[in-house]
């Protein structure tokens, strides 16, 4: 079993810091595409903490949450993944919950398909999701909350779901005037309200 | 620094606090007021930045409760669990109070709100009317400034809105299809939300997120309505300035109030009239905290009453989808329409009293995807709700019960160590038999409008209106201030906010606080002569 370090949020900030540095430094490893998550390994989130197979499952488990479907992007193709990476530099109850939900996920991976969790077909990684989703709501529905954050504050989704943004220093949406006639017959109404 | 011999001393900038320290300069009377938080500055408001909803609703620094927002202005409020509803307790602490976040709704009370026992039998009755405060609620409205349209039959007759109506949109005009469909009465809503240029403020632009802080002002919050203009007239404002409790001099008067600092040193502002303007849960734990040998178990507390008859409005969210793209999530936040079909007392109906239905505009996507589960139906699910939904929620009148009460905490302190409130609540059975009723009625008007499916959204919640645990009243053994505001124990001790209401009515109370506000401060005024 791969270590696994318990993270603060002291450290946790100090040790992105550090990754950040030494990737832009040039110091990263060559270069691979990781077939279960598509992307290479340099394009994964930095989560200081995570190994390997946890940072594929992290990203397994955010697009098992919001998939690519009905024309719409998965979570880690809007890079919600480093949307939660940087809510755990604020957040240590949520990294707990990731962590304990990853841990969750392998075990039940390996243990029932010998497979890490991110190898697995989607329909099995749904049904442990689920189990997860049962076993500790809590923790699941901090995970969910934030892979919902990070999607739906994405600007690219609000304009494929209709949501009209209209920044502070925009003229806004052209919305028409109150239409008084609309009120004819409420104005015949007798008085509702009781004298004293 | 503490101010040298100032008349009066404010505790609090909210809508209270801000209305009462305008109208006392305005008269030319020395006021400093006592603020725990600061000025927001509005680049710091979410609605600026693209997280917007988050900062509200995932816990972030503009959450509406204070044990999750936890600035350091801010104090914990904790609710006991005594096995039912626990009422959420909402504010904001700040130069402008919760008007920094509030949605603005701006109705009045009826004139039957202030007659409850001579009318229905239950409560008590005001001893005020409506026509006492109604030219307070006009002078309010003229500082605040608001949009409407005068006229509405449910309501007596008042001055035109110094703005016309802002519009209602197709979310608007889906419920009015519905309350047509109905007959049932329905009027545009009054909102302290200017539609065209008003007293140097600009229009509103309606981009939807009143909730989330308006930066161009034109949604009114008493930092950019009241305060400018109380700083003109020669107020002083002391913001980061934390009451610890308030001094009594030898005779029982009040001598001034002990504060921290903003540097955490403790101080004493002396002032010949102290008023506390600290809200319905915040004005109880400043005075039970204000223990002296006069008064052993709080100031004004020599009847026990502090604190009690605590009220909440609770509130039942009832929400339709609609087939049709609705823009529930532009336009101004508060209720575009209201209907107060059921507001006065039908005992046919199985409750005395009424409610509100009031149809308050939605919040963005991500508040909409809390809603729709995660996986492979995500999307689709998403799709059927945003945005096409709209809702109504039923505001209950709460009637007061001795036993839903503000007292202090055994364990629980603030940053600076002073004891916090703790908040019991029962929700009464009348309120109980009110909720199902709007809750039921709600349905059959967002059926009446064309909606594929209703749904009880939330069950029973409650607005962030805290009431009655200071209140009003002739009987010094059964209320903590008489019509003026004033303490009946402490001559030179006013209480001016939502804690002083003898009923909650059936309405948002923040033009009913501004207004009594005004009042109080014209007495305060009127007796000068006996503030030494």
């Amino acid at each position: 079993m791969p270590t696994k370090k318990k993270w603060t949020r002291r450290s946790f900030i100090e040790s992105t810091f550090v990754t950040s540095v030494t990737s832009r430094a040039g110091l990263a490893t060559v270069s691979s595409v990781v077939p279960a998550v598509g992307r290479s390994q340099e394009e994964l989130p930095e989560l200081p903490g995570f190994d390997q197979t946890q940072r594929l499952d992290f990203i397994s488990m955010l697009d098992e949450i919001i998939p690519a479907a009905d024309g719409m992007p998965a979570a880690s193709e809007v890079d919600v993944d480093r949307y939660v990476a940087t809510l755990f530099t604020q957040d240590q109850g949520l990294i707990e919950a990731f962590e304990s939900g990853l841990d969750f996920l392998r075990e039940k991976a390996t243990e029932r398909h010998g497979q890490s969790f991110s190898d697995l077909n989607s329909d099995q990684r749904i049904e442990l999701l689920e189990q997860l989703e049962a076993t500790d709501p809590a923790s699941f529905r901090k995970v969910r909350g934030a892979v919902y954050e990070g999607y739906y504050t994405r600007p690219q989704i609000w304009h494929l779901v209709g949501y009209q943004p209209h920044p502070t220093n925009s003229e806004g949406p052209v919305m028409e005037p109150f239409d008084e006639n609309s009120l004819e017959r409420v104005r015949r109404l007798p008085k509702l309200y009781r004298d004293v | 620094m503490p101010v040298e011999n100032p008349d009066v001393v404010v505790i609090g900038a909210g809508a209270a606090g801000a209305a009462l320290t305008w109208r006392l300069s305005e008269h030319g009377a020395k006021v400093v007021c006592l603020e725990q938080g600061d000025w927001v500055n509005p680049i710091d408001y979410p609605s600026q930045y693209s997280d917007f909803e988050a900062r509200m609703l995932r816990g972030g620094d503009f959450s509406l409760s204070p044990n999750v927002r936890r600035r350091p202005e801010d104090y914990p409020v904790s609710v006991a669990n005594n096995g039912g509803f626990r009422p959420s307790i909402s504010m904001f602490n700040a130069v402008g109070g919760t008007t920094i976040h509030w949605q603005a709704h701006f109705p009045r009370f009826h004139p039957s709100d202030f007659r409850v026992k001579s009318l229905d039998g239950v409560a008590d009755d005001w001893p005020l009317t409506y026509q006492d405060l109604e030219p307070y609620y006009n002078l309010n409205d003229r500082m605040m400034g608001v949009s409407g349209l005068h006229g509405d039959p449910a309501n007596p007759p008042r001055i035109p809105r110094a703005t016309p109506p802002l519009p209602v949109g197709r979310y608007g005009d889906t419920l009015i299809r519905g309350y047509e469909k109905m007959g049932w009465h329905w009027w545009v809503a009054d909102q302290a939300i200017i539609s065209r240029a008003y007293d140097g403020r600009p229009p509103c632009l309606l981009h939807g997120k009143c909730m989330y802080g308006c930066p161009i002002g034109s949604k009114a919050s008493t930092d950019r309505t009241y305060w400018p203009k109380a700083l003109a007239n020669g107020a002083i404002l002391e913001t980061w300035a934390r009451s610890r409790e308030v001094m009594v001099d030898s005779r029982g008067r009040v001598r001034g109030v002990l504060y921290y600092d903003r540097d955490g040193i403790l101080q004493e502002q002396p002032g010949k009239i102290v008023v506390v303007c600290c809200n319905g849960v915040g004005t109880p734990r400043l005075l039970l905290n204000s223990k002296s040998r006069y008064f052993p178990d709080g100031l004004a507390n020599s009847n026990g009453m502090v604190g009690r008859n605590f009220m909440v409005h609770p509130t039942r969210f009832v929400e339709g989808i609609f087939r049709e793209t609705l823009d529930g999530h532009i336009g101004p936040f508060g209720a575009p329409l209201y209907s107060q079909e059921f507001y006065e007392t039908d005992l046919s109906r199985g409750f005395v009293r009424g409610y509100t239905m009031v149809s308050g505009r939605t919040y963005g996507p991500l508040a909409h995807s809390r809603q729709v589960p995660w996986g492979a139906n995500h999307h689709l699910e998403m799709a059927r709700h945003f945005p096409h939904t709209a809702g109504i929620a039923a505001l209950c009148e709460d009637l007061p019960n001795e036993n839903n009460r503000i007292d202090l905490d055994p364990d629980l302190t603030d940053s600076h160590g002073i004891p916090a409130p703790r908040v019991t609540y029962t929700l009464g059975d009348n309120t109980t038999q009110m909720l199902e009723h709007g809750a039921a009625r709600a349905t059959e008007v967002l059926k009446a409008a064309g909606a594929t499916e209703v749904r009880d959204a939330r069950g029973n919640a409650n607005m962030a209106h805290l009431m009655g645990t200071a209140r009003m009243g002739i009987d010094p053994r059964r209320s903590v201030v008489n019509p003026a505001n004033q303490a009946h124990d402490v001559g030179n001790l006013f209480i001016v906010d939502g804690s002083s209401f003898v009923t909650s009515a059936g309405v948002n109370p923040t033009s009913t606080i501004g207004a009594l506000a005004l009042r109080a401060a014209d007495g305060i005024w009127e007796r000068r002569g006996e503030w030494n």
